[in-house]
Formats: structure tokens, sequence, C-alpha cells
């Protein structure tokens, strides 16, 4: 084992002053038993007496808007106020605003990870369930909107009778890549953020039912530290993937219209604009949702105030970010000297048939959210929730105006008109709402919205280096007063849990050796159970100083330095994800290339044959679609699951390795195992539950 | 290292008990490095002057370039120093004093503006002030054109304009670095809250000014074209550039002997992340840019690209992705070069030379549209402007502590680690 100067363990920190302590993320005195209890349980228990009405609500809503598709697909287009020249108008509004909503999941899964944000544990499962959501709502509109969705299949690279391939170089197949790239890779990431807890699911399911689904759907996940190892690295490459990628999908988006030449919609600043604002309406949206879930769910505790304080600068800063986009569209169109440029925004800003909608878009986006530099604002839940809901009307107007108000004045005064929204345009959008909401309530219902694993690894309690104070001192500055209100409102939740030293007794001695149905009669190792991650950190380690190899430990959270301890390295992995990302690279390269300028050659808009400018998008998403679908095999692969049996199953405690529970084992196949020496000895290390299982 | 060469009025600072180094003011230690420095910023102003007179055209062409390069890398440290304070960040706390010390040069730079301003109202910089100083065109689509430059580029609104942008950026230059100062004498929260305080809206003005600077300065050198992004571009790679920057001055600091255990490769590690980060960007907003214009095909805005394309500009046009975002991605992409002082030198000199092409490319073409005419003004005028810059961060260095001694987050950044999976 290699001996860095930085591990964990070697750390002694210098104790300065600290007048602002970090206020913990969990507020009160959670631990992780606690934390699997709060969350689970909302999947557990029957459901509360709001939900059948509420799913009622949305489910018929959504109704209403199968019904307008289905009358739209069986009559044509013609049923919606879409018009020349304003051809795009709610369809492609609704398409880009539900796009946008998605990325404020991914900018808190992907980005904030990055930056080491931990409080994203407590929200960002929910918010990437919004994500996918929201992308299966903007998706339907691609589907429907030519009113001929049985050719949908168009926009999938295949050729069509006559050998003609698709144009690669329209914003409008980019488009097709860069939101199923987007979904897929959402949904992986998604996915593999509930392994973990799919696995508590299924360790504390009553039933044979929930234990059956929820067994299949974690893979058998255990929380070996060797899985441990690839699984954080997995993460971290997805959330790598996902950061350009969430970027590039609203980019992308953009290009739909940046790449035209109507004033109003050709301009430079759209592709970052568009992911400003994008991030904007998605924070809105999350708020919008995770408030009210937030209190009737009680979770008060684990999403605290903070956690709004903090989306509500989100939304300040990127709200002033798109409102610096606004004006940098209103200044340009009047310094380029473009007549054309000019007209369109005199008209959307002070004169034309639209301007009541500028006005509500800048009022909504730029002005209304300035509030939140106010603290009490920020604090305020029902108030956030007001104003989160004008930031939602105002995303979807801004996505009207530019869609509308740039159509129905362009270069030629005689073809200017007006859009009229008709009632099946209406059906269409509130039932994509209806639509929204039914997938939230049930994912509610089904699934735990909190990454538990994740905000387990967040506790005080999990943090070796945590400075417990004495009780009467928490989160208090050195002067004995908290330095701030926000302390203050911590400290009333209660005080930290400090981690147990003693494990949870069972309720029945542990036999020496547990037998497993169908075994072998073999050995397959020696477990014991541990109270904490510090201290079975340190009975790993003096397992591996004692000479053993095949060494595990079980943890419901990834322990920091767990991996050295059992002597193992950090992953290779990153190699399967640039593998993939190489494959898709490739691949994208050869199919445009090879289709666009030698299959049957095209030119599109004047450009040559071979020019490259155009391949970028899809090169880009493909690249990040295969890299991604390559980690996840990756995963799967190195970790050797599904496992969906195992020796571990029959011993009586081990299933709190998912909830609260830290076990080492020792595997047979070490050339120092013997039944009862390593028995002892796990048993000298302080280990508790003691046994031998078989294989 | 003297403790002597602190200001007399203010009682004598008390360092905090434990910390791994001692993080007095280098002082006099490294007297022969400044030395040398001045010698070579010195030198590098004499030539400009020299040149200056040979050829004033060339001259103040290569000063602006020069100039841009340096005032970009001060106002991206200005945005580091704020954006440490807005996002109440800890495992920064040793590196803001660096960048305190490099966005300093704001103040020498805001002399050394007036030689622009002299390009600009001399008719030898930018091409606009002979078209709004005309009388108005008889041409009906340079009307249009004529009676907006003509509002926008008057002299008063002009010259009130930039001196909004100086006063901002000096402004809070100076406050930023004034607290931090302070607190390194008093400590306590107080300072802190204020400089939390003020720090959000000091990232939004810098935002909008240095946007506008960038439009008034760089974008209009062809004044009929115009990039909504532009200002952004601007600030994608002074972020970058003060990064680098940063990273340098640390290693040599580091290289000569001080700062070992405060300022070590678990910090540069993650500086080095955010410099992959923002080589991503800068590559997404030019690209944003470019293929935007490539694919509307519109005249107004192709006239930028296409004077790019004339002769060996072409050359310098297709390298420039490939060597300020290609190289450098894959530098930064293994580990291990993010934790080595020699490949970060390297990759952080890298990008500042790159930070320097890429001003060139933009500011250049201007002058000699038909090829490149590489002069010797081009070298001696960013050398001079980043030795002013160099020199404000070795100034600070020599007053003041090296890290902000009384940081309510000191504890975090001493110590600090590096949590990667």
């Amino acid at each position: 084992m290699t001996t860095d100067p930085h591990t964990h363990d070697t750390h002694t920190g210098p104790a300065f002053p600290d007048p602002v302590p970090r206020i913990p993320l969990v507020w009160g005195p959670a631990d992780y038993d606690s934390v699997s209890e709060q969350i689970s349980e909302i999947t557990e228990k029957p459901q509360p007496y709001w939900w059948w009405p509420a799913f009622l609500i949305t489910s018929s809503l959504l109704c209403g808007g199968v019904l307008a598709a289905t009358y739209l697909i069986s009559t044509g287009v013609g049923v919606w106020g879409s018009n020349v020249p304003v051809a795009w108008a709610f369809d492609i509004t609704n398409f880009v605003f539900w796009i946008g909503i998605g990325h404020a999941g991914t900018l808190i899964s992907a980005i904030l990870f990055l930056f080491r944000q931990k409080w994203r544990t407590s929200i960002n499962r929910f918010s990437e369930a919004m994500t996918i959501f929201a992308v299966i709502c903007a998706f339907i509109y691609p589907g429907i909107h030519v009113g001929r969705f049985w050719y949908v299949w168009f926009s999938i690279p295949l050729p069509n009778a006559n050998h003609i391939w698709q144009n690669f170089r329209s914003p409008l197949l980019w488009d097709f890549f860069a939101i199923s790239t987007y979904f897929t890779i959402s949904f992986i990431f998604w996915y593999i953020g509930l392994l973990p807890d799919l696995g508590t699911l299924r360790d504390r399911a009553k039933s044979r039912a929930r234990q059956m689904i929820f067994g299949f759907l974690s893979l058998g996940w255990r929380g070996s530290t060797r899985h441990w190892r690839h699984y954080e690295v997995a993460y971290l490459m997805l959330a790598g993937l996902s950061t350009p990628l969430v970027l590039s999908v609203h980019s992308v988006v953009s290009f739909d219209f940046a790449t035209s030449l109507i004033p109003g919609w050709h301009t430079t600043i759209f592709p970052p604009y568009f992911v400003a604002g994008a991030i904007f309406g998605g924070f809105a949206m999350v708020l919008q949702c995770m408030i009210p879930a937030r209190a009737v769910y009680k979770l008060e505790n684990v999403v605290t105030i903070k956690h709004i304080d903090v989306m509500c600068k989100f939304i300040l800063a990127t709200g002033t970010l798109v409102g610096y986009a606004y004006c940098m569209e209103l200044f340009i169109a009047w310094f380029s000297g473009n007549p054309y440029e000019w007209q369109t925004f005199k008209n959307r800003a002070f004169d034309g048939d639209y301007t009541w909608a500028y006005w509500v878009m800048m009022t909504c986006n730029l002005f209304i959210p300035q509030v939140f530099w106010i603290r009490w604002c920020r604090q305020t839940p029902w108030f956030v929730l007001i104003i989160v809901t004008f930031v939602n009307v105002g995303m979807w107007y801004e996505r009207f105006v530019i869609i509308v108000q740039s159509l129905h004045h362009d270069f030629l005064p005689g073809s200017w008109g007006q859009f009229h929204p008709t009632w099946v345009d209406w059906l269409q959008m509130i039932g994509d709402f209806g639509l929204f909401f039914t997938f939230t309530l049930l994912f509610i219902r089904l699934l735990p919205m909190v990454a538990m694993a994740e905000v387990k690894g967040v506790l005080p309690m999990a943090n070796p280096h945590y400075p417990f104070k004495p009780d009467a001192e928490y989160l208090k500055g050195e002067d004995g007063q908290y330095p701030t209100e926000d302390h203050a409102m911590a400290a009333a939740h209660g005080v930290p849990s400090r981690p147990s030293t003693e494990v949870k007794p069972h309720t029945e001695a542990i036999p020496a050796f547990i037998p497993t149905p169908g075994g072998s009669g073999k050995p397959w190792g020696a477990v014991a159970e541990f109270a904490n991650g510090t201290q079975l950190l340190e009975a790993a380690k003096a397992a591996l100083a004692a000479g053993y190899k095949h060494l595990d430990a079980w943890t419901p959270f990834y322990v920091h330095g767990m991996k050295e301890a059992i002597g193992r390295t950090r992953s290779r992995l990153p190699l399967w994800t640039l593998a993939g990302a190489l494959t898709g690279l490739t691949t994208a390269a050869t199919l445009q290339f090879y289709l666009m300028a030698y299959y049957y050659p095209t030119i599109v808009g004047g450009k040559e044959y071979r020019s490259w400018e155009a391949f970028v998008p899809v090169l880009f998403e493909m690249t990040i679609l295969f890299a991604g679908f390559f980690t996840l095999f990756a995963l799967i692969g190195l970790c050797g699951l599904p496992k969906f049996f195992h020796p571990l199953d029959s011993h009586p405690t081990f299933g709190r390795s998912t909830q609260g529970g830290f076990f080492l084992t020792i595997e047979a196949q070490d050339a120092k195992f013997s039944p009862d020496e390593t028995r002892a000895f796990l048993e000298s290390l302080g280990g508790k539950h003691v046994a031998v299982m078989e294989a | 290292m003297s403790s002597a060469s602190i200001p007399n009025d203010d009682p004598p600072l008390t360092y905090p008990a434990g910390l791994p180094d001692s993080v007095a003011p280098v002082g006099d230690a490294l007297a022969g490095s400044v030395r040398v420095l001045v010698a070579v910023v010195l030198g590098t102003g004499l030539v400009l002057v020299v040149g200056l007179f040979a050829n004033p055209k060339q001259f103040y062409h290569s000063y602006l370039f020069g100039y841009v390069f340096a005032l970009d890398i001060a106002l991206g440290a200005l945005f580091w120093t704020m954006i440490h304070h807005v996002a109440d960040a800890g495992w920064s706390v040793g590196l803001r004093r660096v960048f305190e010390n490099i966005n300093r040069a704001i103040l020498p730079l805001a002399v050394l503006f007036i030689p622009v301003l002299i390009g600009t109202f001399t008719g030898n910089l930018h091409a606009w002030y002979n078209f709004v100083h005309a009388p108005e065109p008889t041409e009906d689509h340079l009307k249009h054109l004529w009676h907006v430059k003509h509002v926008y580029f008057s002299t008063p609104f002009f010259l009130a304009r930039l001196a909004v942008y100086f006063a901002v950026w000096i402004g809070y230059s100076v406050a930023m670095r004034k607290w931090s100062v302070q607190q390194d004498a008093v400590g306590g929260i107080a300072l802190t809250r204020k400089m939390q305080w003020w720090a959000p809206s000091g990232v939004a003005l810098l935002g909008l000014t240095s946007t506008f600077f960038a439009f008034d300065i760089l974008m209009s050198l062809q004044y009929s074209w115009f990039s909504t992004i532009f200002g952004v571009y601007f600030w994608a790679g002074g972020i970058r550039g003060s990064l680098a920057t940063c990273v340098l001055v640390v290693l040599a600091l580091r290289a000569a002997g001080f700062l070992r255990n405060t300022i070590t490769m678990e910090h540069l590690h993650d500086v080095a992340k955010i410099m992959f980060g923002f080589t991503v960007f800068w590559a997404y907003i030019a690209f944003a840019q470019y293929f935007l214009i490539w694919y509307g095909n519109v005249p107004e805005e192709t006239q930028f690209y296409l004077l790019r394309r004339n002769g060996s500009w072409y050359a310098l046009s297709i390298l420039l992705p490939i060597l300020y975002f290609v190289v450098p991605f894959f530098l930064l992409l293994p580990r291990a070069n993010k934790r080595s002082p020699f490949w970060l030198a390297l990759i952080s000199a890298w990008i500042l030379v790159m930070h320097a092409y890429d001003l060139y490319w933009q500011v250049m073409p201007v002058l000699h549209q038909d090829a490149v005419h590489f002069h010797w003004l081009d070298v001696a005028a960013p050398v001079c402007m980043f030795g002013v810059v160099l020199l404000s961060a070795v100034w600070g260095f020599m007053k003041l502590p090296l890290i902000p001694i009384r940081d309510a987050r000191l504890n975090e950044t001493i110590g600090y680690e590096n949590e990667t999976p």
C-alpha cells in the first residue's frame, strides 16, 4: 500500500479559532438509522390522506393532455393556433420550458458535486427525478408537433427508402441527439445514485413483494467497499460527463433559434443565456415542488431553511445573469446599427403587440427575484413559494417572447401576423403539467426522495474530524454567542448525535457458524459488526496489518480511507469512461462525415461537404452518450453485479449494512484464514455479532 | 524575514500559533528577483517608448494588446477574490491573498490606460474615432450606423463610461484588500461579514463593467462588428489567465521556500481543476460565437472571422483552438499532472502565453489586415504589462502576511485535503 501523506488517517488538523462554525447540513440529532427510517417510511407507510385527491387532479389534467394530443393527431396541426408566420408557438415554447426545467436537476447532481457543495445531497435525488420527468414532458412536443407522430422515426438516424439520411447539419437533428443523450445520461446517473438506497429499501422490506422488487432493482447492492471504490469514481465520471452535457443540451436547443437569421433569434449569446435561464427556471421548479413536499413530510431537518436560502441565492444569481443577457440583446440590437434587429427589439420591448409579454418576462425574471438580496425573503418558505411561481411564469413567457414575438414581425411587413392559442393549445400545455406532477407524485410514493446514503455521508457523525463541542457550546463562536441568526436557528433543532460506540445488540445470540441455504458446507468467510466507521477503519487496518488480504468492509455510505484500509487502490474505471468517449467520438465522426460527404453528399446552407462545424454537436453528444454507457457497464461489470444472493444474507444483522451498520469480512480464500482463529481475531478487534458464514 | 517592512503606524502583527510555515511578509528575501523584475519592466518600457516614436500605429496596437492581457488577468483576480467571499469558501483562504495582491495591479494599470486613450483620440487605434467625428455620411446604410455610433462613441459618454469602469474596479479592489489587511490585525468576523456583504454586488458590477470595457475597447476595433457574447469571452480569458498567474506565483513562492506547507499541492490540485473547467468554458464560449456566426453567414458578423482568414492569419486562427483548448485540455485531464508542480507550472505558463496569443489574434489583424507581421513591440508590450502585474503581486508579498492570518476560515485552508474518490 502506498502511503500518501494526505490520507485521512494522518490528518492532524491545527486548531485555529473557529469564530463561524459551519452549520451542519442535517439539523437536529439525526443518525444513520433515523435518516434511513425518516426517508424510507415515506414510501412504506400508507399514503397520506391528500395523496389520492392530488393524484386524481394531476392525472385528470394528464388525461386532458392525452385527449388534446389524440385530437391533434387524428385531425392535424390546424387545431392549434400556430399559423404562418407564427409557425412555432405553444408547442416549442412548452418544449423549451420543460427542457429548461430539467437543468437544475443536473446542475445540483453534477456541477455542485464537482464543486463539493455537499448541501446538494438533501435535494439532488428529488431534482434529478424532476429532470427525468421534465425531459419526458418536453419529448412529447417533437413527437406530436407535426401532427403525424408515426413519422417520428424520421429523426432517428436511419435512411429512408431512397437512401437519404437525416441532415446532420440541422439543429433539429442535434436536438434529437442532445435530448436523448441527456435523458439517457440523467437516467443512468439517477439510477446509479439510487442503488444504495434501493438496497436500504430492500433490507427494510417487511413484505416479500417489496423485498423482491427492491432486491431486483438494487442489483444486490450491499455496501461493499470493493463496490464503493468503483461506485464513487463512476459517480465522479458521470458528474464530469453531465456537466458539459447540461451546458450542451440547452445550447443545442438555443441553436434551433440562433442558427437561423430571424432578428431576435440570431445572436451569439444564446447558448449560455439559455443555459443560465434553464438553471434559473429549474431551481424555481425544484423549490416549487420541494417546499410543499418538505412541509407535508416533515423534512425540515433534512431540507433545511439553509437549503432554501442557498437555492434562492442561485435563483438570484442566474436570474441576474439572464437579465444580463436580456440587456446585452437589447443593447447590441441597438449598437449593431442593424435596422431589422432593432425593429424587432423595439417592437418587443416598447411598442409591439407582445410588449406586455416582454415586461411580464422582465418583471418575473429580472426584477422580482432581486428580493432575494434580503435574507428574510430567502428564508420564509411561503414567500419563496410565491416568488418562484413568478419565476416559473416568467420563464415560460421568456420562451413565448423569444419564439412568438420574433416570428410575428420579421423582415417583410406584408407577412406580419399574430398568434392566438386555441383550446387545444391550452389543454395540451395543462396536460403536460399534469404529466409532470403525476410522475412527481408517483415518485414521492414509490422511491426515496432524498438520497439517504449521501445524506448519511454528510452527517457530523460521519466525519471523523468533526469538532464536537460540549452541547451548550454547539454552533457558538469563540465569544459564546451564535455568530449569525442561521446558527441559532440550526441549534434550535438540537445537537447532532455523536457516533455510537456500541453495536446495536441483536435480540438473540448469533451462532458461531451460520449455514447458507443450499450451502456447500465449506466456510465462505468470517464477518464482524462494528459500531461506527472509525472503528471499522481501525479494524480493517489492523486486519491488513495482521496479514489478511481478502478483506472487505460493508458500510451504508462510503467511508473515506476505507478502500486503502482494505488494501485496495483507486479504481481504474476512468479508463473505461475514456474508452467509451473515444468510441463515441469515432462513431459519430465516421457516421457524419461518411454519410454527409461521401455516401449521399448533401449541400446545406451553402456549406462545404466536409465542413466540420455543424458536426460538432452530434460529435459531442455521442461522445458523452457512449462514455456514460461504458461507465455504467464498467461499474456493473467491475462490481460483479447483479448479485442477488450472497452468503452474508443469512447473517441476522447484516441487513443493517445498508442502514446504519458497519461490517468487516475476511474471506475463506485468504491464506491466513482459519474459522476459529479468524473469528477470535475479529472479536479481539472489538467486532460484535461475529460469525463464520457457509459458502 | 524582517517585520520592519510592516508600516510603522500599525501595531505589530501577531501570528496565530500553529501555522505550519512562517507567513510573515517576505521582506527583502526576494529583493534580487524584484530588482530583475523592475529591470525587465523598465527595459521593456523603454523599448515601448522607442517604439512610440519609431512606429506609432504599431506601438498603439501592441500596447493595447499588452495592456488588455494584463488588465484581463487583474480583473480575473478581482473576480476570484470576491467570488471567494460570495461562496463563503474556506479552502481557498490562503489563495485569496495571492489574488488580492495580483488585482492590486489595477491601480497602476489605470494610469497605464492613458496611452490607450491617446491612441484612440489621435486616431491611431480605433477606426470609429474618425468615423463618428466625420460629418454624417450620405449613404443610407451608413447613416443608421453613424447615428448609433455617434451617440455611443461621443467623447463625453465614452470617457464617462471608462471612468465608471475604473472607479468600480479600483473601489472594490482597494476595499476588499483593505478589509482583508485590517483583518490580519484585528481578526474577528465583523470584517468577514463586511466583505461577504459587498462581494456579490462587486461580482455583478465587475461582470457588467468588464463586458462594456470589452465592447468599448476590443470589440469596437471593428466598430461595425458586434457579438452579444463578446463580454463573456473577455471574462473567460481573464478568469483563466488569473488562475494561471496565481499558480505560477504560488509555485514561485514555494520554490523560494515560502508557504510550502501552507498552500500545498492539495490546494493547487483544486485550482488546476477549476482551470480545467474554464479551459472547457472558454472553448464553449469561443465555439458558440464562431459557430453561430459561421452558420448564419451574415456579412456584418462574418467580417470578424473573414479578417482573421487573410494570409497567415488563417493558420493562427486554426491553431488558436488547438493550442488554447485541446492541448491544455489533455494536459490537465490526468490527475497526476494536476498534482505535479512541474506540469502545473508548464501548463499555467502555456495557458498564459496562449491567453496572450488569443488577445493578439483579437487585436492585431485590425492593423495588419493582409498577414501576420510580427513586431518586436508585440513582445515588449505584454512582457512589460505582465511585469507590472507581477510586481504588484510581489510588492504585496513584501509588505503583507502571505495569507490572511486572522481569517475566520483559516481552519479550513491549513491542512486542507482534497477529497477525491
